[in-house]
């Protein structure tokens, strides 16, 4: 790290705050260590920056906004309430992504009748783009959005993996090699592939809502 | 990383904060691929359909949805910033000494303070009784001398347990309503800060929050001396009340409502031309809850009376008039303004 010859700092304790003072953007492993002494500033901060990925991620799984929202806030209070002792979090991102959706799928699991398809879900890709176990009501969806749905459900599985790791976890190429443990150019292999089909997609439901349109 | 004017559909679609500013549409990111079109308009479509791939891929909060939960989790923090609970013992003993020792310095402040207030500062022992009401609760008090006191809500008061031959003292923070028994020989003294107010046998309101700019005594009946440090300031005759301005220091004289200033010792709230802050600061007090709200929120003088009603149903009453949405959750109180 470039500060750390700069300033030649001892520990990285020292650098955390030095790069607080400096107001440099402080990495969310970072900003889990400053949680873990009290730092409220830093526990907003992470509030702020991983909200939208986990609202979208939980509308997704349950396509209810307030059990979304709440459910969010209780995983983050949890997280300031027990602060002090914190486990150490490799990647912070994927953790939240990963504590929604156990939380989610258990207050489902509560309120819901239809327990085999919940159970039939597996944590992360394989909910985000599959429409046909939806698990709860799609009135309130347009049309267009449906077939969206439907034809994302229609890419490979490994192809709805890497839109939920580069999309949502916030992976970096490099990042999801390693957790594959897979090499880098495959990784980047696979994600252009994705892409190009993604991008198809879009293309027919710009024009199927065009078609629609007239 | 490629270099930002190569970039591809694909390099935007990967870019986290290309990412972010589609998702969430922050500040920082738009003023980034604005600047960034202006530098590169030939990329313009290329931007475009980025944009459109990623905005089917997430699910969007309403900006002011966000800003809600936000407030609503920056108050939990706040709320829990000092008292976290440990696990373990040891440093359970750690947190206890410290608490020891903070009673110590308050025992030691609230001796050394009564020695400066009151005649008996040579008396060795003072035995003192406290009595405190939390928010929400109200108390009566019946002394030795057959004074009777009614503590509103988050109040302090602290008298020796037996009261000198010469003197009735005691210690007043908060608002309370005193039926001081009439005895001639000992004046009754209510102490709240530097001010005294002397009475022989009267009832009087004294409304003496530290929080609050003002500090109030209300006479209905008899006759009381207010003093300043140890002189006397004003004499307050029935229906007039003596209010200190504690910013300007300044005293003055004027006639009161007794039913607006002694409504709560019956239960009974009531507003006359209140702003929306005095409104939360008695009703906080009242219903032992916290207020979390917009600063602008423009009341013009609201006026209305509540009697033992739930906090719900004089909330729904106000909100009418008001024009405001509240939600009720455990102690505390979100408003939300229209």
């Amino acid at each position: 790290m470039e500060l750390n010859s700069l300033f030649s700092v001892q520990n990285s304790e020292e650098l955390d705050s030095l790069k607080k003072d400096l107001s440099i953007e402080l990495t969310d492993v970072e900003l889990w260590n400053l949680i873990r002494k009290d730092d409220s500033e830093a526990m907003i901060k992470l509030y702020k920056r991983h909200y939208h990925i986990l609202y979208s991620y939980g509308m997704k799984i349950c396509r209810s906004k307030e059990l979304t929202k709440d459910c969010i806030q209780e995983i983050f209070t949890n997280i300031w309430a027990s602060r002090r002792t914190l486990n150490k979090v490799k990647i912070v991102r994927s953790y939240l992504l990963q504590t929604l959706w156990n939380k989610l799928v258990g207050e489902l699991k509560k309120n819901s009748k239809r327990n085999d398809i919940i159970q039939k879900q597996v944590y992360q890709s394989d909910i985000i783009f599959s429409h046909e176990d939806k698990l709860i009501d799609e009135e309130n969806e347009s049309e267009l959005m449906k077939r969206l749905s439907n034809s994302i459900s229609s890419l490979s599985k490994s192809q709805k993996e890497m839109i939920f790791m580069l999309f949502y976890e916030g992976l970096s190429y490099k990042q999801i090699a390693e957790k594959k443990s897979v090499n880098y150019q495959s990784v980047k292999n696979l994600s252009h592939k994705t892409i190009k089909k993604l991008r198809e997609l879009i293309i027919m439901y710009a024009l199927t809502s065009f078609l629609l349109f007239f | 990383m490629p270099k930002l004017s190569d970039y591809t559909l694909e390099d935007f679609l990967v870019d986290e904060s290309f990412q972010r500013f589609v998702r969430e549409n922050s500040d920082t990111d738009r003023v980034i691929w604005e600047e960034y079109l202006r530098l590169h308009p030939e990329k313009e479509a290329t931007l475009l359909e980025a944009k459109k791939i990623i905005d089917q891929l997430y699910i969007k909060i309403p900006q002011k949805e966000f800003q809600y939960e936000l407030e609503k989790f920056r108050s939990i923090v706040e709320a829990n910033k000092i008292n976290v609970p440990k696990e373990r013992s040891s440093n359970r003993f750690k947190r206890y000494g410290i608490a020891a020792f903070v009673s110590v310095i308050l025992l030691t402040t609230v001796f050394f303070g009564l020695k400066n207030y009151s005649s008996y500062s040579e008396s060795k022992v003072i035995s003192l009784v406290e009595r405190t009401t939390e928010r929400g609760r109200k108390s009566n008090l019946l002394l030795k001398d057959s004074t009777r006191i009614k503590l509103n809500a988050q109040t302090t008061i602290k008298y020796a347990e037996t009261f000198k031959d010469d003197i009735r003292e005691v210690q007043l923070i908060g608002e309370a309503f005193f039926d001081v028994k009439e005895d001639k020989e000992r004046p009754f003294i209510v102490h709240v800060g530097d001010v005294s107010i002397k009475v022989l046998g009267t009832s009087f309101n004294v409304r003496a929050y530290p929080e609050e700019n003002t500090l109030s005594v209300s006479l209905v009946t008899g006759k009381v001396e207010i003093l300043k440090n140890g002189h006397i300031e004003l004499t307050l005759t029935p229906n007039y009340e003596a209010t200190l301005t504690k910013s300007s220091d300044h005293l003055i004289k004027s006639l009161f409502d007794p039913k607006l200033k002694l409504a709560w010792k019956d239960d009974i709230i009531r507003f006359e031309k209140a702003s929306f802050a005095e409104i939360v600061t008695v009703l906080e007090r009242w219903y032992d809850v916290d207020f979390i709200y917009d600063k602008d929120i423009d009341v013009e003088g609201f006026t209305g009376e509540f009697t033992r009603m739930s906090l719900e149903n004089l909330l729904k009453g106000m909100s009418h008039s008001v024009g405001f949405d509240f939600k009720i959750e455990g102690r505390k109180v979100w408003i939300l303004t229209k």
